[in-house]
Formats: structure tokens, sequence, C-alpha cells
């Protein structure tokens, strides 16, 4: 049996889990090997519970993972579009869920995910025109036709493509 | 059937929805949710009374989609009857489609007279659907507000330069961030083809934008008026430009980029990589290595057939250029018999490389006195290997040769250099053998990786007395057959390989499996003559190799 640790979230929701999968977080791990080996309960304010869950659920699913190389940023860019399957389904939520996720990823310093997620958002904005960018993030287009027309001289380039 | 309804109905009061929805079902079974004439013994009110019956039980035993149908049945039945819109609005709004129960709503409204009485319920219902509608709009948001600008980054940072500057049209907030980030415009890196053209001003406004020391990499791309991009750079002092390639651009080859770079006398203090056509090399070469103090990676691509004569050895001496290649791209480099000393004195190169050459090394030894030299490469120009003697090199660090379609001349070297990396490509190197080279340049215990392409050796009789101990890729690529002798050779040599390639090489079936239980881990053979028990032998499973044939 594997130790046991309690995460609490900022609206007090408790999660109960295997040591391994809450040092899948760089800052929780940190902060365990901190105050020593009788920890059995982290606070971890900041992140809500439902955020949280969805965290852990990654973390369990990829607790056997080897550890984190950060990887050559060229060859990091250049996998770009490669993410596993699991992954895909596990960050299909709604983009609030999507944002929160991303920002407990940095806040907890889980990098795997971080950059699982930074990559589902690029994904959504490589290939798209601009407008199917706008109706993606439900952005306004606040152009006027002539300031339109005038950009997009400047990027002909870019836009024949 | 009637009774059924009846009692369904009855269980329905009791909210006894299960028990219900189990009698009704199989009951109406053969009234399917899609038909919608009544059987002989019910009248259409009874049918569509009974799918409303149905489609409720369903939504509270949450089987939606199969509600979803009979709704949808309902309102096909009377188009008029405002139950039928409610039920299907209400589905609806239980599979979170908003959208889709607004417009059941509005449809309703529109065939329904104000006097009825639903129809105030009707309104309501609309108003409430198109909230929820725009909610789940809401619940779409714009990155741009949702994250901090170091996450931006890692996420922008990953488009390319012609996926961002699109972005800019997004909205006024999209294009103020994307134009403001200075860190997108440091690295301008556009690989268009020459297809593509660029427009001198668009690459000004980009460049426009960074802040720190600029790299341009515009290889390949076609650039239109490429001297109005040139003068901005060498003219404008705020752009603190690093790294410099425009290399293959057609329009600039027509109209030489050193050469103007020349004339302007440019001054870039912090240019420390420039990979540029010339049409001119020894020239270039020399302004280049006087002009720019910071330079420390040179390309130079021949643009028309260059001689190498004049470079004077005093004016190369106090340069700190660390890779130098020269490469006839489009045309040949000649150079020049004493090029060799000359280029020894730039004291802090660490590769050289020269590619399409013609040089007369044959009436001469050269010798590289550059004391930090760590790379060598020399591709010789011709349909026939040219015959060189081998050079002599001081530098102690040598690492990496390759030498390409040359004949070498062995005969008066008697240097040891501990190399990692030996590539031999169109090399004709009779009478030597393999074990020869190598144990003439004294690298059979160094050697990491042995690239030999269309090269000609002799093989030996005897086998060699000393394993390539470090030797982990072995790359034999359209050589000519290997007989039993010369392949118990190279089993013998090979023994610590891990990766080979031997692709359009003649090594036959038997001989590749004997590669194989060498313990190599990586094994390419495409277009081998194999046999017919080596493709078996493959497809019984080669444990831990991994064959690409």
């Amino acid at each position: 049996m594997s130790r046991k640790v309690r995460l609490t979230s900022a609206d007090n929701v408790t999660y109960e889990v295997d040591i391994e999968v809450a040092e899948k977080s760089m800052l929780l791990k940190n902060m365990m090997e901190d105050i020593g080996d009788d920890v059995t309960d982290v606070p971890v304010p900041n992140v809500q519970a439902n955020v949280l869950k969805k965290v852990i659920e990654y973390c369990e699913h990829h607790k056997n993972d080897p550890a984190y190389v950060s990887s050559d940023e060229g060859i990091a860019r250049a996998k770009a579009t490669e993410i596993s399957q699991w992954d895909q389904k596990f960050l299909q939520v709604d983009q609030e869920m999507l944002f929160e996720i991303i920002l407990t990823a940095n806040y907890l310093d889980i990098r795997p995910l971080l950059e699982v997620g930074c990559r589902t958002v690029a994904n959504m904005i490589k290939n798209k025109s601009p407008e199917e960018i706008r109706k993606t993030f439900n952005i306004e287009n606040d152009f006027t036709p002539e300031e339109e027309a005038q950009i997009r001289r400047e990027h002909e380039w870019a836009q024949d493509r | 059937m009637k009774d059924a309804i009846v009692q369904a109905r009855q269980l329905h009061r009791k909210e006894k929805y299960g028990l219900a929805l189990e009698i009704l079902r199989s009951n109406t079974r053969e009234i399917g949710a899609r038909s919608l004439s009544p059987p002989k013994y019910l009248t259409t009110d009874d049918l569509y009374n009974m799918l409303d019956l149905r489609a409720d039980l369903l939504v509270k035993e949450s089987h939606l989609h199969e509600g979803l149908e009979d709704a949808t049945s309902m309102v096909r039945m009377q188009p008029k009857n405002p139950r039928g819109y409610l039920r299907l609005g209400q589905i609806y709004l239980l599979l979170d489609k908003a959208k889709e129960a607004a417009d059941t709503y509005r449809q309703a409204l529109k065939r329904i007279s104000p006097t009825e009485d639903c129809y105030k319920m009707l309104v309501n219902l609309q108003k409430k659907a198109n909230r929820k509608f725009q909610q789940s709009l809401a619940m779409r948001c714009d990155p741009l507000e949702k994250l901090p600008r170091e996450l931006l980054y890692l996420i922008f940072s990953r488009l390319n330069l012609e996926e961002r500057s699109k972005l800019t049209l997004v909205s006024k907030k999209w294009r103020v961030y994307i134009l403001k980030e200075p860190k997108f415009w440091n690295n301008i890196q556009l690989r268009l083809g020459k297809k593509q053209r660029v427009s001198s001003d668009t690459l000004i406004e980009f460049i426009s934008r960074s802040t720190l020391p600029l790299k341009l990499d515009l290889l390949d791309t076609t650039i239109v008026r490429p001297e109005r991009l040139l003068q901005y750079i060498s003219f404008n002092k705020k752009v603190q430009m690093n790294y410099l390639a425009l290399m293959n651009s057609s329009s600039l080859s027509t109209q030489p980029l050193m050469a103007a770079i020349r004339e302007r006398n440019a001054i870039f203090p912090n240019l420390r990589v420039l990979k540029i056509p010339s049409n001119a090399l020894d020239v270039d070469l020399r302004w280049c290595l006087q002009n720019l103090p910071a330079l420390e990676t040179l390309e130079l691509t021949a643009t028309a057939h260059c001689a190498m004569h004049s470079v004077e050895q005093a004016e190369l001496s106090d340069s700190n250029l660390k890779t130098l290649k020269l490469y006839g791209g489009g045309a040949v480099v000649c150079v020049s018999a004493s090029l060799a000393s000359q280029l020894s004195s730039l004291s802090s190169l660490h590769s050289l490389s020269l590619h399409r050459v013609i040089a007369d090394f044959e009436c001469l030894d050269p010798v590289f006195e550059n004391e930090q030299l760590t790379e060598f490469g020399f591709t010789a120009f011709g349909a026939r290997a040219l015959r060189i003697v081998m050079p002599e090199f001081k530098s102690p660090l040598l690492k990496s040769l390759a030498l390409n379609n040359v004949q070498i001349d062995f005969s008066g070297w008697r240097q040891k250099v501990s190399l990692e990396y030996l590539e031999l490509k169109w090399a004709n190197l009779l009478p030597y053998s393999f074990g020869d080279i190598l144990n003439r340049l004294g690298c059979e215990e160094t050697l990491k990786t042995l690239v030999a392409h269309r090269s000609h050796f002799a093989w030996p009789i005897s086998s060699p007395e000393r394993v390539l101990v470090n030797l982990d890729t072995f790359q034999f690529t359209e050589m000519a057959a290997v007989d039993d002798q010369s392949l118990s050779w190279l089993l013998h040599a090979l023994r610590h390989v891990k990766r080979v390639n031997v692709d359009s090489s003649e090594f036959s079936g038997p001989a590749l499996m004997k590669l194989v239980r060498l313990g190599i881990t990586h094994l390419r053979c495409k277009e081998c003559p194999m046999s017919y028990e080596f493709l078996e032998w493959l497809q019984k499973g080669t444990g831990q190799v991994n064959v690409r044939y």
C-alpha cells in the first residue's frame, strides 16, 4: 500500500490520493518534502474542487509516466499536434475549464499537463480563419469593415497559403 | 392496446414511471416513433396523446433521445398543437441544446395564435432558452481574458509567423497583443518557398516590432524588392541583428546581396550568423571577416563561378569565426592551391566545410593549422573522384571528418586523429581497405559513426586485429556486393554496433541475418536483395530490433 495524502481545495473539498499522484505536481512534491515524512494533509488553496478533481484525474492516469524532462524547445514545437488519445479526451471540456486546468497546471507546476493544455489551445487556433477563431472563442469582431480590409491587405502573403 | 395506455396513464399519475413505461413500451412497440398514421383501433388524437405520454415517461426515465423522437413526431403530426413544441423544447433543454430549444419555441409562436392560453408561456420559454444559449456562448471565452501573459506566450509561441500575423485580424485586443509582444518578432523565420513572395515592407513591419537582437531567417523565401529590406536593416540603428539567413531566395540570387551589403557599407556589430548567397566568395569572405566583428558562423553559397585566390593571410587572422561553410550552390567554387594554408590562419575556427569545390590538393600537402578545429568537411566537384593528398591537421580536437568524392593518398601521412565521425561518400579508396584507413587515421578506438556511400574499398584477407569498440552507427549505403570473407571481417569489426543502415547495398538475406545477430537495435535495409528466408525470419519477429525494409 502506498502512502496517501489528502488534498484540500480552496472550497474545502478533500480528495485522498496516493503520494505518487500528488508528487506529479512539483509544487506539492517540494512542499511535502519540506514538511517531512509524516505529512497527510496538504491544502491546495487557489484551486477550486471541480478543477482539482480534473487535475487529480490527470495525475492518476499519468502516475507511472517517467519523470518529465523538459524537451528542447524546437522539438517540443515540432510535435505540437501530437496529443495522446486519453489526453485529448481528458481535455474535451468547456473552455472555462480548459483555461482553469492550464492555470492550475502552471500553479501546481505539472509541466506535462501545462504542455498538453497549451498545445490543445494552440491547436484550436491553428489552420483557422480569423472568423473561425472569433467563433471558437466567442470574440466580437470590433474592426470596422475599412480597418479590416486595410489589415487584410497587409497580410495578403499569409492569407493565400 | 387502449387498455395498456389507460393503465400506463394511471401508473403515471401514481408516479410509477418505470412500470408505466414498461407497460406502454411492450404494448406499443409496433407504433414506432416515426409512424404517424394510427393503427385502426386508435384515433389520431389517441396516438398523439400516447406519444406525449410515452415521451414524458422516456424523459422521466432519462431515455432522452428516444423521447426526442416521439416529441418530433408529435410536432409533425399536429403542427398547430402547442403540446408537441412544449415537449420537444423541454427535451432539447434537458439535452443542453439551448439553441435548438429556442428555435423550437420560435417555430411554435409562428404557428399558434396569440389568443391561445399557452402563448405567453411559450414566449417566456423562448426567452429562457435564449438566455441559456447566450450563457453557453459565454462558456466560450477569450484566452486573452483568462490567461496571464506568460501562459499566452506558451500557447502563441507554438504558432508560426504566418499563423500569428493572421491573428492580428481577430480583434483589436488580439491585434495589440500579438503586435506588442516583442518576443514574437525577435525570431523571424519564413520558409515560404520560391513561389511564395513576401514584400520587403511586410518584413520591415515585422522587424520594426522586435526589441531584442533579431534573428532573421528567410531561407528559400522570395522577397519582393529585397534592397528595401536590406537598406532598412543596415541603416536602422534600432535593429540589432544577430542572425541573417537569406539563402536561395531567387530574387536575391539575381541581385547579389553581399555586393549590396558591401556597397552600402552596412554595419552589423552584433551579427553572429550570416548565411547568404555570394557571387565573389573571396571578396565577400574578406569583407565579412573585416567588417563583422561578432561573426561566428558564415555560410556563403556561390551563385557564380568563384575562384578564391586573393584572400590574404594577414587579413583573416584575428576574427572570431567558429564555423565557415563555403558551398558551391548554383556554381562551383574553385579553390586555389594555397587556400588551405590561408584558411589555416583562422585561429578560432571550429568547423570548416568546403562543398562542391574544385581544388588542387594534389600537388601540395595542405596543413590545417587551426588549433581549435573539431570538424572538417570537403566535397569535391566533378564526375570522377578528385585525387587529394590527405591533409594534415594541427588541431588535437578534430572529431569529425568528411571527405567526399575524393581519392585519398595516404602515402605521406603520419598523423593520428581521434575521430568520432567519419564520412566517406563517393570516395575511391582503393587500394586501401576499410581497416587500413581506420588504422592509418588511428581512430579505431574512438570512432562512433562511420558513413560510407557509393564508395570503393579493398577488402582485407585476414580478420581485423581490432574491434571498433565505440562504433555505434554504421551506414553503408549503395555499396557493392560484400563477399563472405569480407563479411566475416565486417562482422568481427562491428561487434559493438547498435545502428546499421545498409539501404540499397548488396547485402544478401543471410548476410543481413548475421548482421542482426550482432545485437544491433536498429536496422535499415531498404532495396537490399532479400531472400525469402530473411523476410520470413523478419516476420517471425526480430525481438528488440527495429527494422525498416
